[in-house]
């Protein structure tokens, strides 16, 4: 009995033994278990800033090689209008150098006629070389040619010719060929469809470059022109949101660096991120404006230099054959400059697109020398006199603009908390809490520390050791014992009870600290979660103040661009915007030939002191193929 | 408390209807709801008289109520007469001081009511509140077709 009694003890020690190793051996693992863990969570971290800074890369590169193309396609663009387009450059050269060398008189007549020759050979279909004919068949008294010539050029652009011819005539000093021209040539201009050329109207109005009666014909026709158009609300829209588009792409960049909890915790956060940067945008709106309003631009002394600049742009202006690589030349340089951002650069060229069409109407010509005086080649001055003409729609734009992103602001900005952790091997997830920034924050605070409690109690309760249940099979298994061996073995029954009962409780024992320690480091982790998200819910209070103020202070310079736009219509000189400059010929040469005692040679000048007879021909000639131009056109 | 609304004024007896009293309002209140005419749009975007500014600005200055209803009667004849058409009525920044920062002025009602920021304004003066919060308006129009139209100091009227 005794020895049964023996060998069961050892038994029983043995298990225990077993027993209480396995445990241990329990314990170590699920201590490798949680390193395992922690080491998981470390490298899931990092994979997600990999992943971010990966994410990152790719867009750097993708800029890049954007930029990278777009500079290559502009240069292969440039090379490409360089060949197709190129000669014309010679003969818009030759155009200017031409009216120069006449005025100094030191190119003979024969060179200028063989070069003219030349280039109407050389390049076929552009109006310009017809006309060079004729300015060299008219310098050298050969009539017939000369008509010949202007009919061709006419012919070939009849827009552009006029101008020319107006210009040309207005440089040598015939002002009423030169108006004749002038009027002929705006007779038959549709303000709703202006050429291309129409810029160096306004060109010329800046540098008053046509004279007192011409100046009065342009004022008054672009008066009639601009009532006409007005009448069409559309056309004043379109105008207006040209000038909005102006004004957002001026705004400023996303500022989620400046406000990082705002804008991790607050659903409206886009809503703020974009009125701020539509605020901020005022500055430089202002700052551009005003430089452009404070600009100095040094008018040219003569009319000749004037009307050089002129006829220079008149000429250089892209033919509308080369509009197509220009828009796409316009797109790429926008790449470039959007630093490969293909969106903005869009934005930006589809904006801009009107500048590029083939034919635009007044206002549109006159926006675009606001706005992009390149894409139509006008100089700074005509961009003042023509921001100074846009006025209204400018303040309309920046009415609507300013109102639009007030009315933005949302009344009610929230805070909204989510959050998830993982404790031990249970994941705790915090349901979503909403408050509003307008409510007190103490308020808010309590609102948000109540809404954690609430589940991080339970939470923490369910990891307590569950006595109950754990003890209940034990208090079976000994009662078990005891029952059925009771009877036969007293002792031994008592004995093994002891035993199990003994080994199961240290057990328990070991199972409860454990858990009482996981549940420790669960309450501890919670509480230090909801301090971390009051904390943030404080910052995020602070910067949403902190916005305010910015955004008040940002909002204040709409005040100075109100003040600027206002004083734009008087700012242009005059009362009305077409009041340029106007460079007096009649005084220009005596001035000149008083101060420098050298007098001007120029071909017509001199020829006038010299031969009459040579004066009064190409005078008499302009004169007259002036009028059986306009007769020919009127009768087309 | 802070969040209880505080009329501070009822000059007309709640049970009448906007269109009771002033007859004619009821009409022109009516007018702005069908597709205006282009002509009548542009009168309606000509800058306020500086009267007509003043006015607005008195509505809410604690004036008696005999003085309030008739001063609202002059701005919606000023309304009709030059502008074609009779806003609902204003919202407008409120210088009560905490917790008020808005408040809106009925014109059919002669409601003076103000606004805490987490009190919500009901439709649709509701959309004019930010607007008028900014301080960059002198007041702003609300209309009741939800047109909105801010008014500068100047009495500028912001085209929508």
């Amino acid at each position: 009995m005794s020895e049964v009694d023996y060998t069961l003890r050892r038994q029983v020690q043995e298990v225990s033994n077993l027993v209480i190793r396995l445990s241990e051996q329990v314990g170590s693992v699920s201590g490798q278990v949680s390193t395992v863990e922690a080491n998981q969570h470390q490298t899931r971290t990092e994979l997600q800033q990999l992943r971010d800074e990966f994410l990152a890369f790719v867009q750097q590169a993708q800029a890049t090689a954007n930029v990278q193309r777009a500079e290559t396609r502009i240069g292969a663009i440039e090379d490409k209008i360089d060949h197709e387009f190129g000669h014309h450059k010679t003969v818009r050269r030759t155009a200017v150098g031409m009216l120069q060398a006449f005025d100094i008189g030191l190119v003979s007549e024969d060179n200028v006629r063989m070069v003219g020759d030349q280039l109407m050979l050389q390049t076929p279909r552009y109006w310009l070389a017809p006309a060079l004919v004729a300015l060299a068949s008219w310098s050298a008294d050969d009539r017939t040619l000369c008509e010949r010539a202007v009919d061709e050029a006419f012919r070939r652009s009849p827009d552009r010719t006029s101008l020319f011819f107006a210009l040309v005539l207005r440089r040598q000093g015939r002002a009423e060929g030169a108006v004749r021209w002038l009027r002929h040539y705006l007779l038959a201009q549709d303000p709703a469809a202006l050429g291309r050329e129409f810029a160096v109207i306004l060109e010329a109005i800046a540098q008053g470059a046509f004279g007192l009666v011409g100046r009065e014909l342009l004022d008054r026709t672009l008066a009639e022109w601009r009532n006409q158009l007005m009448d069409s609300a559309d056309a004043q829209a379109k105008q207006v949101r040209r000038w909005r588009d102006e004004l957002e792409s001026l705004r400023g960049p996303s500022q989620a660096a400046e406000f990082p909890r705002l804008a991790a915790l607050s659903p409206q956060w886009l809503t703020l991120d974009g009125v701020l940067s539509s605020a901020r945008g005022q500055q430089p709106v202002l700052d551009k404006y005003k430089a452009i309003m404070e600009r100095e631009f040094q008018p040219s002394e003569r009319i000749e230099d004037a009307v050089d600049d002129i006829l220079d742009r008149l000429v250089s202006e892209y033919d509308n054959e080369e509009l197509p690589l220009r828009r796409d030349l316009a797109f790429n340089q926008a790449v470039v400059d959007h630093d490969g951002d293909l969106t903005s650069a869009r934005k930006t060229a589809d904006a801009d697109a009107a500048s590029y069409e083939e034919t635009l109407d007044y206002l549109t010509v006159q926006t675009t020398a606001a706005l992009n005086p390149q894409a139509i080649g006008t100089s700074p001055a005509t961009q003042r006199l023509s921001v100074a003409a846009c006025h209204e729609w400018f303040r309309q734009a920046h009415a609507a603009h300013t109102r639009d992103y007030r009315a933005a602001v949302p009344q009610d900005v929230q805070a909204q908390f989510a959050t998830s952790h993982s404790v031990g091997s249970q994941l705790f997830q915090l349901p979503t809490w909403v408050g509003s920034f307008t409510q007190p924050l103490a308020t808010l605070e309590k609102s948000l520390s109540d809404h954690w409690d609430r589940y991080t109690g339970p939470f923490v309760d369910a990891l307590a050791f569950p006595w109950l249940k754990k003890v209940a099979p034990l208090a079976g298994v000994v009662a078990a014992i005891l029952l059925f061996l009771a009877g036969s073995f007293p002792l031994f029954a008592i004995g093994s009870a002891a035993i199990v009962a003994l080994v199961w409780g240290l057990i328990l024992r070991n199972q409860a600290q454990t858990a009482k320690r996981a549940q420790d480091a669960a309450r501890e982790l919670l509480t230090r979660a909801k301090t971390e998200s009051l904390h943030q819910l404080r910052g995020a209070s602070a910067e949403l103040t902190d916005w305010y103020e910015k955004f008040t202070s940002a909002d204040q310079t709409e005040t100075k661009v109100r003040e600027l736009i206002a004083t734009l219509p008087t700012a242009g000189g005059g009362a009305s915007p077409f009041e340029g400059r106007t460079v007096r010929k009649e005084n220009a040469p005596e001035d000149s030939a008083q101060e420098d005692a050298v007098p001007p040679a120029a071909p017509w000048q001199s020829a006038s002191a010299s031969s009459s007879r040579k004066e009064s021909g190409p005078e008499a000639k302009a004169g007259q193929e002036n009028s059986s131009e306009s007769q020919e056109d009127s009768a087309r | 408390m802070g969040n209880t609304e505080r009329p501070r004024r009822i000059v007309q007896s709640a049970q009448q209807g906007p269109g009771i009293q002033p007859g004619l309002g009821a009409q022109r209140g009516a007018a702005p709801a069908n597709p205006a005419p282009a002509a009548l749009r542009r009168e309606l975007y000509t800058a306020r008289s500086r009267k007509l500014l003043d006015a607005v600005g008195r509505l809410d200055a604690g004036l008696d109520e005999q003085a309030c209803r008739s001063l609202a009667e002059w701005v919606r004849e000023q309304y009709t007469t030059a502008y074609g058409s009779v806003p609902l009525g204003f919202v407008a920044r409120c210088y009560l001081g905490p917790p008020y920062v808005d408040h809106q002025l009925n014109l059919f009602h002669v409601i003076v009511r103000h606004f805490a920021p987490a009190e919500p304004m009901p439709e649709p003066f509701s959309a004019a509140r930010m607007l008028a919060r900014s301080g960059g308006y002198a007041y702003v129009e609300v209309y009741d077709d939800g047109l909105i139209l801010p008014v500068l100091d100047d009495g500028t009227v912001v085209r929508p």
